[in-house]
């Protein structure tokens, strides 16, 4: 209680002169005294009672405290003079759970890479190889997952426990793809990319590119599948291990799937990307585009100015083909082939490019080998035909003989074995057979088995050109099922007189 | 398995370092006659000997011979241009325990090795 008289004479008011505050939070509190109080009454264990009054705990810190108070109020009495004495502990409340990431693998904290400058620099940064995404391999520790802590609890100037809060668990989840290590560790149980809302923490398999492969994404080269909203800009590179879907169109990009491809926009690529697909590719079209597919080729809309080799078939019953070479193992199915301007047009039928090329390689072997062979044989009989007695040198260099042609002997044979092999896979998996159901252009040079046929009358469909039994080239009106000779449609020129 | 070839020549050291790579026999040391062979066969210890008759210095026969007083075991062949059945007696004497006769062809030798091998093993 506070006196507005300006000078107190008895004890009591002395003590009403010694006014106790409490801070709000209970945390510190102390004395004010108001100026004109009786000296002769005015103590420490005055102070120390005023204080016990209102609940607070003296301690020996506050001792020193008020009494160098009272000397301050002492030297200026007409003054007031207060001071904090008693303090409390405030509670320390406890963390919240966290994720924490290892350093580089947030896929927050990847910044949008800007377009590079129109004139870099020799010492530039590849705009090219930044990445948007955070890929990372089946095992990777991705962070670690702090739990909460509990805090420690504070206490009032009244010695009254002030209790801390607790910290709240982490919101965070994962899924079936990341496993919770006892110690807090989160780890990857397999390949893909790192994606997190916040709260949800996962490995995606499937890397999906939300707009375009440009400048913000860098190339991309994934293990797994890869969907491209948008399309792929020039010089870009996308590798998918499995399968890659792009729903816009590809430009001169350069594209790879393990497995499957799916390019809904087409590509025109202007002869400076190419595409290569481990197994079935499906284009809305393909202009000016170098492409290698490993089984079978769909087409939607038509086929330009490209080079594609397919080792399966091709089907493209509502699509031209004109311009370019196409190569496929198996059956081709067009709408058109060739053109009205007789865009020069090749197409290869009952080609395996890759088995074809081993199977030169070993032709190429064959000769030296048999001629060195032959020439072991010779010397081998020469000396073979000497009668009498054999002298230690003459049985010494016929055992030397024996010995050189055994080996070129042995190393003609898996050379023959292998082009043996290799022919009769090529025959079990070709299939040379094109069928085109409305035009044929003059100007199409198509070679099936060892024969090439230049077009050189426009026919109209359905038509299948395939082989005889005999190994020729034969055209069928599937309207009418008539069977003729393909010289009918133009200059049949047999392999060994092919330019 | 370790091989000891023991012949003057080159090339034909060098067929039966061949026709032993084939075999999956390529511990193979040379000797290019008896003395030369007298002097590596401690060291290299071979399980097995292929050697020539005729040599300088030592022929196949005398070194077979001086080989025998301290081992009775290891099996060699006679790898030789003497045909003679009394020749080839002899060289049995001695302690041979398989012969060919040049010239071989490289299926015979190696039918050879493979035969000694086996009654060895057995």
């Amino acid at each position: 209680m506070s006196s507005s008289c300006p000078s107190l004479t008895s004890a009591d008011a002395a003590a009403r002169a010694v006014d106790v505050f409490v801070a709000e939070d209970r945390l510190s509190a102390g004395v004010a005294i108001a100026p004109g109080a009786a000296l002769e009454h005015l103590s420490v264990v005055l102070i120390r009672a005023r204080l016990e009054e209102r609940g607070v705990h003296w301690s020996p810190a506050a001792e020193r405290d008020a009494a160098a108070l009272l000397e301050r109020y002492r030297t200026d009495p007409g003054q007031p003079h207060r001071a904090d004495l008693i303090r409390g502990t405030p509670p320390t409340h406890g963390e919240d759970g966290r994720f924490e990431f290892e350093p580089g693998l947030d896929p927050r904290a990847i910044k949008p890479a800007a377009a590079p400058p129109r004139n870099p620099t020799r010492d530039a940064v590849d705009h090219y190889a930044h990445s948007a995404f955070v890929v990372v391999p089946a095992g990777t520790r991705l962070g670690r997952l702090l739990e909460p802590t509990a805090g420690a609890d504070g206490v009032d100037v009244g010695q009254r426990s002030i209790a801390a809060r607790a910290g709240k668990p982490a919101d965070f989840l994962t899924d079936a793809s990341l496993e919770r290590r006892p110690d807090g560790a989160i780890v990857a149980l397999r390949a893909g990319v790192v994606e997190y809302s916040g709260r949800l923490l996962k490995i995606n398999d499937e890397l999906v590119v939300p707009a375009f492969v440009d400048f913000s994404t860098g190339h991309i080269d994934f293990a797994g599948s890869v969907r491209v909203a948008r399309g792929v800009r020039d010089l870009f590179r996308v590798r998918a291990g499995l399968d890659l879907s792009v729903l816009g169109l590809v430009e001169g990009a350069h594209l790879a799937a393990g497995r499957d491809a799916e390019l809904a926009g087409g590509m025109a690529s202007r002869e400076r990307g190419n595409l290569s697909v481990g197994r079935d590719l499906r284009a809305r079209y393909l202009n000016n585009t170098t492409a290698e597919v490993g089984r079978d080729l769909v087409v939607d809309n038509e086929l330009v100015n490209s080079q594609i080799a397919v080792g399966g078939r091709v089907r493209a019953p509502d699509a031209s083909l004109a311009g370019g070479r196409l190569s496929a193992a198996r059956t081709v199915e067009l709408r058109a082939l060739g053109s009205e301007a007789k865009v020069t047009t090749e197409i290869q039928l009952g080609h395996l490019p890759n088995l074809e090329r081993l199977q030169a390689q070993l032709r190429e072997l064959i000769p030296p080998l048999e001629q060195r062979a032959q020439k072991h044989e010779a010397d081998l009989a020469q000396l073979r035909a000497v009668t009498g007695r054999k002298s230690h040198d003459h049985a010494e260099r016929l055992t030397e003989a024996e010995f050189e042609a055994a080996q070129a002997r042995g190393r003609l044979a898996p050379v023959l074995d292998r082009l043996e092999r290799l022919d009769r896979l090529t025959r079990a998996h070709t299939q040379p057979e094109l069928i085109v159901h409305g035009t044929l252009f003059a100007g199409v040079r198509i070679t099936l088995g060892l024969a090439t046929l230049e077009v050189q009358t426009d026919t109209r469909g359905p038509i299948r050109l395939d082989l005889d039994n005999r190994g020729h080239p034969r055209v069928t009106d599937l309207t009418t099922n008539a069977v003729m000779q393909a010289a009918a449609l133009g200059r049949v020129i047999e392999a060994h007189r092919a330019a | 398995m370790k091989i000891l070839l023991v012949d003057d020549s080159k090339t034909m050291r060098n067929i039966q370092k061949s026709v032993l790579a084939q075999l999956g026999h390529t511990t193979v040391e040379e000797a290019c006659d008896g003395q030369d062979a007298l002097s590596k066969i401690a060291a290299f210890q071979p399980d097995l000997l292929l050697v020539d008759w005729n040599m300088p210095n030592m022929d196949g026969l005398t070194f077979v011979k001086t080989y025998r007083q301290t081992n009775k075991s290891t099996p060699i062949i006679m790898v030789t241009t003497e045909s003679e059945k009394s020749r080839v007696i002899e060289a049995i004497k001695a302690g041979v325990n398989n012969y060919v006769i040049k010239p071989f062809t490289p299926d015979l030798l190696s039918q050879r090795i493979n035969e000694t091998l086996q009654r060895k093993a057995a």
